[in-house]
Parts: C-alpha cells; structure tokens; sequence
C-alpha cells in the first residue's frame, strides 16, 4: 500500500517520466504475453487442423496433447545453423525479420486486449489509448509489407523476390478497401478511438449494422494476413516459400513467428471493430472478468473460422487476388461507406 | 537567451534528448538515401528517414499528422517508390542474380 | 511374354487381374487428384487428406489379395499368385460404395468452388490433335475429347465382356483432366463391382507352366491401360531362359513432352495447375 501511494504521488509529481516508465513495462509485458500468445496459437492452428483432417496434429511433447510442441521446435530453430545465402543484400537479409517482427508488435501497442470492471466501471487494457488507434492500426498494419519485401529483395532469389512482388501488390490492392472499411466503422462510431469504437457497439454489432464491411474486412483482413486463400506471398507450390525460402534457423523462425503474431492482432482487430469487443452481458459471479471472457471467446471464434478457411479453399492467382481487390472490393467498400454515413446520419 | 538552470531539469533532457535522437535519425537516413548506390537500399533509407519523421511528429503531440505520414508516406508513397525500383532493370542494381 | 509363350490364363486369374488392376486404377486417380489438389492449394488442403484416408481402405482391398500395397508384383506367367481371400467381395463392396459416394462429394464440392473453377477453367487445353500427336494418353488424351481407352481399343483380359463406359470430356483443359479422373474412379467401381458378380470359380494358375521358361524366338508386343494412359509391354526372345530384349512403354514420358507447348507463356501459378492436373510421375519417366 506504502508503495501504492508513492507510486500515485510520483506520477502525480512527474506525470512525464512516470509516463515514459509505465509504459515500457507495459511495452514489455505486452510483447511476452503477444509472443506466449501467438505461441498457442501456433499450436492451436496445428491442432484445429488435425481435427479437421482426421488426423491427430501434435500429440508427444508436453504430455497428451502435445502442448510444448513449438517450446520444441523454437530450440530447434535457435540451434540450427543460420545461413546468410552468397549474392544476398547482407545488411538488408539480417534486418528484414527484424523489420517484419518490429512493424508487426508496433500495433499491439494501440489494442485494447479486452477489458475488466472495476467499481462496476469498464476499465480497458490498452497500453497507448490514442484518440486515433483505428487510423494508427491501420497504418501500421501497411507496413507490414515491407519486411517481407526486404526479405524477399535480399535473398538473391527468383522465388524470393516473386513473393516480394506479390506480396506489395496485393498489400496495395487491399490496402484501400481495408482503410474504407474502418472508416465506414469511424464514422458510424463517431470515433477513430477503439476503445470508443468499441462503447458504440453496446447495443448493436458493426458486423450487423454493415455487414457488407465486415466481410470485405474480413477478406481483406485474411488477403493481409497471406493466409489461404491468398498466400501467393509464400505458394510453397508455385514459388517454394516465396520471401522467406532463403531463410533458415531463428531468423526464419521470427518471420514464421510473425505471420502469427500478426494473425493474432488482426483477428483482435476483427472483434474490436466488428463483433463489439468486450461487450456482451455480465457474468454474475464473476463479473470481474466477464469483459474479458467474452473478449476471448470471440477471439477465438474468430481465430478457428480463420484456421477452418484455411484448410478447406485452394489459393486464387495472384491476378485474381488483385482483381478481386481492385475491381469488387474497392466499389463495395464505397458503397458501404455510403450506407455507414446515410445510417450514421439517420440515427444521429 | 537560454537559461542554463533548465539543462538540469529531466524534463527538458529527456524532450532534448527524444529530439535529437530523432534528428539524428531524419538527417542520417536522409544523407544515406542520397549517397547509397543501391537504388532498393536508397528507397528503404528514405522509409527510415519517413518512419522518423512521423515518430518526430509524434513527439510534438501531433500524432494525427504522424499517422497520416506512416499511412500516405510510407504505407503508399514508399511501398509505391520500392515497387517502381523493382521494375527497374536489375543492371541499375549493380548486382548479378545467382538464383 | 504369354503371348510368347501361348498360354491363356484361366477366366478367374484374369477376373482377379481386372480387379487388382481396377483397385489400383482407383488408388492411382485418389492420390493422384489428392497430390494435384496440394498444387492448386496447399499441403494442408483438407480434400486432399481425405482422399488419402479413402485410398487407405483401398490399398487394404488390394493387401488383402496381393500381400502388398503399392506394388504388387503379383502377377504370374499364366494366372495369378493367390487367390481372392475370404470375405474379399463383402469388404471390397463396401469400400467401393464408401469411395463412390465419397467421389461424388469431391466433384461436387470442386463445380461449387468458385475459387477452384478460376484456377482451372480454360487453363492448359489441350487440343485434340496436339494431343495425338505428342503421343498423350490416358486420362489427359481422353478428357481432350478422344475417346481412347485400351480396354476398349484393344481390349485384354476380359474386358471385352465387361460394360463400361469410356469417359471423355470435351474442354480439354485442367479441370477437364481431373474430372475425367474422378468419374473414371465411379466407372472402376462399376466394373470391379461386375467383376464379383461374374468371377467363376476355378483354377488361378494354367497348367503346364514349366520351372524354367524358355519361350520360342521370336517377339511380342502388348497394350494395356495403365492408370496413367498406355503402356506397352515389348519382349523379345531367342529361344532361352533370358530375354533378348525387354522394354516398357509408360505414358509419362509424353505427359512431359506434352508440358513444353502447354506451359509457354502462362502464369506460374498455372504451372501446378497444369502439370499437376496431368498427374505426371516423374521416376515413371524413365522405363
């Protein structure tokens, strides 16, 4: 308590420095618990997919259900032998996971991971409660391409830079209808701040109110992520593993890690603008938590329906996927940009 | 003039301190982006030398314009320009291709 | 070589080679398809392993008979090594409707995936005389609107008694060649299912076969339908207990002639599309 009280006095004192300090810690538990996170889900995907194809997925390290399974397979990345390929861009080979990994955590940052009720008031845990961490989000969530295009440049490898290619155009393509998407959200919020975003959906779901916003979102959100059925970036099939084929040993590992930790984030984003967050109805006896369980529960529907349509659709060309975003994304996400203003004007 | 007393306050050395670090970075990234001979290692100084200057925006409690700059400059602007110097011919590169 | 040698197996050896044959045709076309579909989407495509499950019970049918799952060197100079175990019929039937109904499903599934008609509608055709001439056949000649089917060419064993369809497509093109594959499963469960009602009883071996086989000079030629098109068989002998010469034809090598023509100026992503709906075994290649 003693501690308590200074802490309050010196933040009171210092709001700058105390500032500056909460939120590196915040930072670093943050990153923890996104990467023991995202660690899960490796092992979730690994094991929802076993069960959609009959067979067991991992099952011998960390007892029956084989939770230690990538505890495993990260030793075996860090010991193995770490190559830099003769011809790669040197500088550019070793900064590129760096740069992916790096882009990627900058937007946890702006998420609200759910929320807890203290005082029977909703407070969210969010580490930079921006006014604007829709648009920040957003932002972010465009560079992500460029550690992949640093890979994929540097390697010094037809298939490499293919996967770069592809990636930056389909990054392009479905930049924009993504960005309408969650202004469409911003403005029947009245808000660029999530957590406010969030407040606006006590009543009604965006993912009701626009629907048509909330599956081009969706898609565009699976297009970002390179998850089937638009991982031309890395078509094992077509172009070995397109950015990352050079790359072995941690280094492949922090891009590999990636891609979840970045699932992880988009599919929080999903709920966050689209299925109400943390909103849903209290939990008696545990109304604590209950923002919080309905925050994961979500989450993780959306996280299976996102494994489930990764194993049953085969992959687009790459043609098509910029087709597709260009030509039927991009009018629709107009459209319902319009809708989401003629409703937001109606009800206000 | 400026009131030396001031040096002493954290305040001041840690606002100091996150400018120059960033002036640092704006102008470095800026002087490599002119001198590399790398056209792709050109394009990606000058997103570093972007990325600075939206964090520097930031800094100024400015975070709306900051944002603006990562989405426009480099999530366009940037991923645009790395794109033009992929279609370039590879001879510019100055490099040869073993894969 | 029993062309060489003038024996005629007996009717219920080559029953049993038909429907040895059938099993592995249907086993063939499964993986076959389920390898292509990791083409177009990916090693976790969920279709894919269940087509490898289904050929599991497959391959059982034919272990039961032959000892073995894959190749099953089971076939002697006049019959066949063993005979159809007991409760052989009842298994195999139950499989095969099991793979019918199954089969059904994935055509369904594949006309109602619009991703999947992108990828493969009007990519790679074939025209019928390219076809010709490149030497193609099996399933990639026949879904170009040829039918030509060595069973019914020149028909060996008995399929000539046997009533079955020889199933062509008109486009010629990837999707084409898969589906002639998958309709050409249905077709060998309905000529395996002829098969078990029409076996005879009998004996599995000719009689006469002598312990060292020395056949009279002269040469033999033989056709049949491989899984993967024709295959020809060429022996020749001078009159002792070693071949002259002995040389197999495989289909493969022609798919991969066929390829050169096909893939100028696609999209890679096409490639798999093409190459794999040809369902090419590459270490067939080279006979």
């Amino acid at each position: 308590m003693e501690l308590l009280s200074a802490i309050t006095e010196f933040a009171a004192r210092e709001p700058k420095i105390y500032g500056l300090i909460i939120g590196l810690v915040a930072a670093a538990i943050l990153a923890s618990v996104i990467n023991v996170v995202a660690m899960l889900l490796v092992w979730l995907e690994r094991k929802v997919m076993g069960d959609l194809q009959a067979r067991y997925g991992p099952n011998r390290v960390g007892g029956r259900w084989g939770v230690l399974q990538l505890g495993a397979d990260a030793i075996k990345l860090f010991t193995k032998e770490d190559i830099i390929p003769r011809g790669a861009d040197k500088s550019v080979y070793v900064w590129a996971p760096i740069v992916a990994v790096a882009t990627t955590m900058l937007i946890a940052g702006a998420l609200p991971f759910g929320a807890v009720i203290i005082d029977g008031r909703e407070v969210p845990l969010v580490v930079a409660n921006m006014d604007i961490s829709a648009l920040y989000v957003e932002a972010v969530l465009s560079l992500m391409a460029i550690g992949a295009f640093m890979a994929g440049y540097s390697s010094n490898n037809k298939y490499s830079m293919l996967g770069a290619f592809r990636g930056v155009a389909r990054m392009i393509a479905y930049e924009v209808p993504m960005g309408v998407c969650v202004i469409s959200v911003a403005v029947m919020a009245h808000s660029l701040n999530l957590v406010e975003i969030v407040n606006a959906q006590q009543n009604i779901w965006f993912a009701v109110a626009q629907p048509l916003g909330f599956v081009i979102f969706g898609i565009a959100l699976i297009t970002d992520l390179g998850r089937m059925p638009f991982d031309q970036t890395e078509a094992e099939e077509e172009i070995i593993a397109g950015y990352n084929t050079e790359y072995s040993g941690i280094r492949f590992g922090l891009l590999y890690f990636q891609e979840y930790i970045v699932m992880l984030l988009g599919s929080i984003l999903l709920v966050l603008l689209f299925l109400g967050g943390w909103k849903g109805p209290v939990i008696p006896v545990i109304s604590f938590i209950s923002p919080m369980i309905w925050f994961f529960m979500k989450l993780l529907i959306v996280l299976v329906a996102l494994i489930w349509i990764r194993v049953s659709l085969p992959r687009f060309r790459i043609d098509q996927v910029t087709d597709l975003g260009w030509k039927i994304l991009l009018p629709l996400s107009l459209v319902n940009f319009v809708w989401a203003v003629a409703v937001g004007l109606y009800f206000a | 003039m400026i009131d030396l007393a001031q040096f002493y306050d954290i305040r001041f050395l840690m606002d100091l301190g996150a400018f120059s670090i960033l002036a640092v970075l704006i102008l470095g990234f800026s002087i490599l982006t002119v001198w590399s001979s790398n056209m792709v290692h050109a394009a990606l100084y000058l997103l570093g030398a972007f990325a600075s200057v939206a964090m520097l925006y930031v800094s100024l409690n400015a975070s709306f314009v900051g944002v603006v700059q990562v989405l426009v400059y480099i999530g366009a602007v940037g991923v645009l320009i790395l794109f033009a110097v992929m279609l370039t011919r590879r001879t510019l590169v100055e490099e040869e291709s073993h894969g | 070589m029993e062309r060489l040698l003038g024996i005629e197996p007996p009717e219920r050896a080559q029953y049993i080679r038909i429907i040895t044959q059938e099993l592995s045709r249907i086993q063939s076309h499964l993986l076959g398809t389920a390898e292509f579909l990791t083409l177009i989407a990916s090693a976790v495509y969920s279709p894919f392993l269940y087509m490898i499950i289904d050929r599991e019970d497959v391959l059982t049918c034919i272990e039961s008979v032959t000892g073995a799952r894959i190749n099953h060197s089971f076939v002697r100079f006049g019959g066949v090594r063993n005979d159809l175990p007991d409760g052989f019929k009842d298994m195999t039937l139950d499989t095969l409707k099991m793979v019918r109904e199954k089969t059904k499903d994935y055509k369904e599934l594949f006309l109602s995936d619009s991703i999947y008609r992108r990828r493969m509608e009007g990519i790679g055709v074939l025209s019928p005389a390219e076809a010709k001439r490149l030497g193609v056949s099996g399933p990639p000649l026949r879904a170009s609107d040829t039918p030509y089917d060595m069973r019914r060419e020149d028909p060996y064993l008995l399929y000539k008694d046997l009533d079955f369809d020889v199933i062509t497509r008109k486009e010629g093109d990837s999707k084409a060649r898969v589906e002639v594959r998958l309709d050409e499963i249905i077709e060998s469960c309905y000529i395996i299912e002829q098969c078990l009602d029409q076996i005879p009883s009998g004996p599995i071996m000719a009689e006469g076969i002598p312990k060292k086989i020395k056949p009279e000079p002269g040469e033999a030629y033989y056709r049949v339908e491989d899984h993967r098109g024709e295959m020809g068989f060429f022996v020749a002998s001078d009159g002792t207990d070693k071949p002259v010469k002995v040389k197999a034809r495989g289909p493969v090598y022609a798919y991969f002639q066929a390829l050169p023509p096909l893939l100028e100026g696609v999209y890679i992503a096409d490639v798999v599309a093409i190459a794999g709906s040809m369902d090419a075994c590459t270490s067939e290649v080279d006979r």
